[in-house]
């Protein structure tokens, strides 16, 4: 359970994540939706304990996230939105040493696990400055898919993967998911946050606007003749 | 242009908290005015000795600095503007040329600027004896530079980024430097010449003023095709034949050496490094110089010190992203030791290679043994500033580099000053600094 109470994030003069509270269940896909600009991003770094100037408090089971990170960190993997790697390592070195740090027991199978789900198997041994956008997207999901940590943070790291990566990697975050990890995704594409997750946040202007299951969607979309798209507009006032 | 380039670093300097800045101030005034006094007393002592004016000695400073510059700037708008990324997001833009010109111009004098702050302490120093020359200096020099600067744009809108265009600035700076000499010899007077040669290039930029500086960008820099990079020696794969270290200080010791050693730039600027290192010392010792020994340990500890300043720029050493310094299950002393090793075989290799030289020269064993324990020293504090400041700053880079020379000369200012105080300081210092990379790294 990730546990965000009364959190306040701001920027000088700007405000980005506005006293939100929340509770993140475990063995569920949990969903950040907004606009750019929402708080998306600020609200997973301070969840995955890179951002730490902030009020309020966040948990971890029973992990204080600005207070134990050193603790945080080996249950913790986190996709950044950027996927700035390491350039001069080739895509499987980056990986076996992510494995060595992480402790990994099964590394090897682990790396060829992922190399083959996301398709990085081709460019695996090539220097990761040769990768394309996508590529990069890819290994940075494998880098924090890794050792298959408890809580998994991928803040829209997901665009600009190709439709077979999403394939795969769907179905491997869902037998994660019934494993009992916390998996939160974030992104500003709707249809595809729609189809993935369990439930599903919509923040706007640092504030959750919206907390809703999957199932509690669907019957919304029926009774109200609309798709999420346009619920979504509706209820950041569009 | 200008205001807008200009925001950059006074936000980097509204950025620092109150005692930052206040710390900033007091030990920059105190490097400045320890400086100033030293080479005032200097530069008296030179008046003395020689029987020169000081108008004479002021015309010697700007030559010497004008060539400097000269010399400098052809690699500057060749080498390193065109390879600059904020330059590159302009390729395509609307840019004018008044924009364009304001953007090369700052940019050049930033990475000048190191003669300008010694233009600044030189001018200084003389002004302590000879207030109205040492101005006039500093407008004359500041007037060479603006006609340098635009005879350089000039030409390498001509002959663009080639070797054609560095030959002929560098023969012309050549000439420059010969024909001061040849009035230097002869004693003729040196303000003359400046005032030919300035009238003389300020009517040639008078009647070439409309082809003047009417380059776009992609005429003075033509973009280059993008290369793909082969893998490097398989450095990482050593690391399967130390498993006897820790599992962590293993991975990140390999993964230093693989990035380090594969990055081309980085590997050039070792292997020249290297050369130059060992060239410098076979001159003291084929050169017969008096006192080998002590320069040779001065030319070594110069050059750890321009070598380790390039580590703040990230073609040469890359930073680790902010997700791994921040969510992998590191310590900070694995972190630490690591990014020490890997770089401090280098440092053993060149002080191994000293010691050989100063054997060579016929060193007593017990002087050697001395010598090669302060570069080991100096070596030791100058890598752990480094090491310090990258974990410190690591998404500030070029913030780090400002302040790791201002350490290193705050340490050498104590360390030449007040001997043993010097080097206690210094190291107090390096133990403030790894507290603080460490606390920043555990906060």
């Amino acid at each position: 359970m990730l546990s965000i109470k009364n959190v306040h994030i701001q920027y000088e003069t700007l405000t980005a994540i506005d006293h939100l509270s929340l509770e993140i269940e475990p063995a569920r896909i949990t969903g950040l939706v907004g606009l750019n600009g929402a708080g998306k991003s600020s609200l997973l770094e301070a969840c995955s304990g890179i951002l730490t100037d902030f009020t309020g408090s966040i948990k971890f089971g029973e992990i204080d996230v600005k207070k134990e990170r050193r603790k945080l960190k080996s249950h913790l993997g986190y996709a950044p939105e950027d996927s700035e790697l390491m350039p001069y390592l080739t895509g499987r070195e980056l990986l076996q040493m992510i494995g060595l740090i992480r402790s990994c027991p099964n590394m090897e199978e682990e790396i060829s696990f992922l190399t083959e789900m996301l398709d990085l198997n081709p460019k695996q041994d090539e220097l990761i400055i040769n990768y394309s956008h996508g590529m990069r997207q890819k290994l940075s999901i494998a880098v924090a898919l890794i050792n298959r940590p408890e809580l998994m943070i991928l803040d829209e790291a997901l665009n600009g993967l190709d439709a077979l990566a999403l394939k795969k990697l769907r179905s491997y975050l869902q037998q994660m998911k019934e494993n009992g990890h916390t998996i939160i995704l974030s992104s500003h594409i709707l249809p595809f946050i729609r189809q993935w997750c369990d439930t599903l946040i919509v923040l706007h202007q640092g504030k959750v606007i919206k907390t809703i299951t999957a199932p509690e969607l669907d019957r919304l979309e029926k009774e109200k003749g609309r798709n999420f798209e346009a619920l979504f507009f509706e209820w950041i006032g569009q | 242009m200008i205001r807008f380039l200009f925001k950059q670093p006074k936000y980097l300097w509204r950025s620092q908290s109150w005692p930052n800045r206040l710390e900033i101030i007091i030990l920059a005034g105190m490097i400045f005015v320890f400086l100033v006094g030293r080479i005032a007393g200097g530069f008296e002592q030179l008046l003395a000795k020689f029987h020169i004016t000081t108008w004479t000695l002021a015309a010697h400073i700007v030559h010497f600095l004008v060539l400097s510059i000269w010399l400098s700037a052809p690699f500057v708008l060749s080498y390193t503007l065109p390879r600059l990324k904020f330059i590159s997001l302009f390729y395509g833009q609307p840019l004018s040329d008044k924009q364009l010109v304001e953007m090369l111009a700052y940019f050049y004098h930033k990475y000048l600027i190191v003669f300008f702050l010694l233009s600044v302490l030189l001018f200084a120093s003389l002004g302590l004896l000879a207030p109205f020359t040492a101005l006039t200096a500093f407008v004359v020099l500041l007037i060479y530079d603006l006609i340098l600067f635009y005879l350089m744009v000039n030409l390498i809108g001509i002959f663009g980024r080639n070797r054609r265009f560095l030959t002929v600035t560098i023969a012309l700076a050549i000439g420059y430097g010969l024909i001061s000499a040849a009035f230097i010899i002869f004693n003729a007077s040196i303000w003359r010449w400046d005032a030919s040669f300035c009238l003389l290039l300020g009517l040639w930029f008078y009647w070439h003023r409309s082809d003047a500086l009417k380059f776009d960008l992609e005429t003075l820099y033509p973009l280059k095709e993008v290369r793909f990079r082969k893998k490097a020696p398989k450095i990482w794969n050593l690391q399967n034949f130390f498993t006897v270290l820790p599992q962590k200080m293993r991975a990140l010791f390999f993964k230093e050496m693989a990035a380090s050693w594969r990055n081309p730039r980085y590997r050039k600027l070792k292997i020249y490094t290297f050369v130059f290192y060992f060239i410098i010392q076979a001159g003291f010792y084929f050169g017969e110089v008096a006192r080998a020994d002590m320069w040779m340990i001065v030319s070594g500890l110069l050059l750890i010190y321009l070598h380790y300043a390039q580590y703040f720029n990230t073609k040469y050493a890359g930073t680790d992203p902010r997700w791994f310094m921040l969510t992998m299950p590191i310590r900070f002393a694995q972190l630490w030791f690591a990014r020490f090793w890997a770089e401090f075989l280098f440092v053993l290799l060149l002080v191994f290679g000293q010691g050989i030289f100063l054997l060579s020269i016929g060193s007593d064993f017990a002087v050697l043994l001395n010598w090669l324990g302060v570069l080991l020293l100096f070596a030791v504090i100058v890598l752990s500033v480094v090491i310090n400041f990258q974990i410190y700053f690591y998404e500030d880079l070029r913030l780090a580099g400002y302040l790791y020379h201002f350490t290193v000369l705050f340490i050498l200012v104590l360390s030449v000053n007040y001997r043993l105080v010097g080097p206690l300081v210094s190291v107090v210092f390096l133990m403030i600094h790894s507290y603080k990379s460490y606390r920043f790294f555990n906060s």
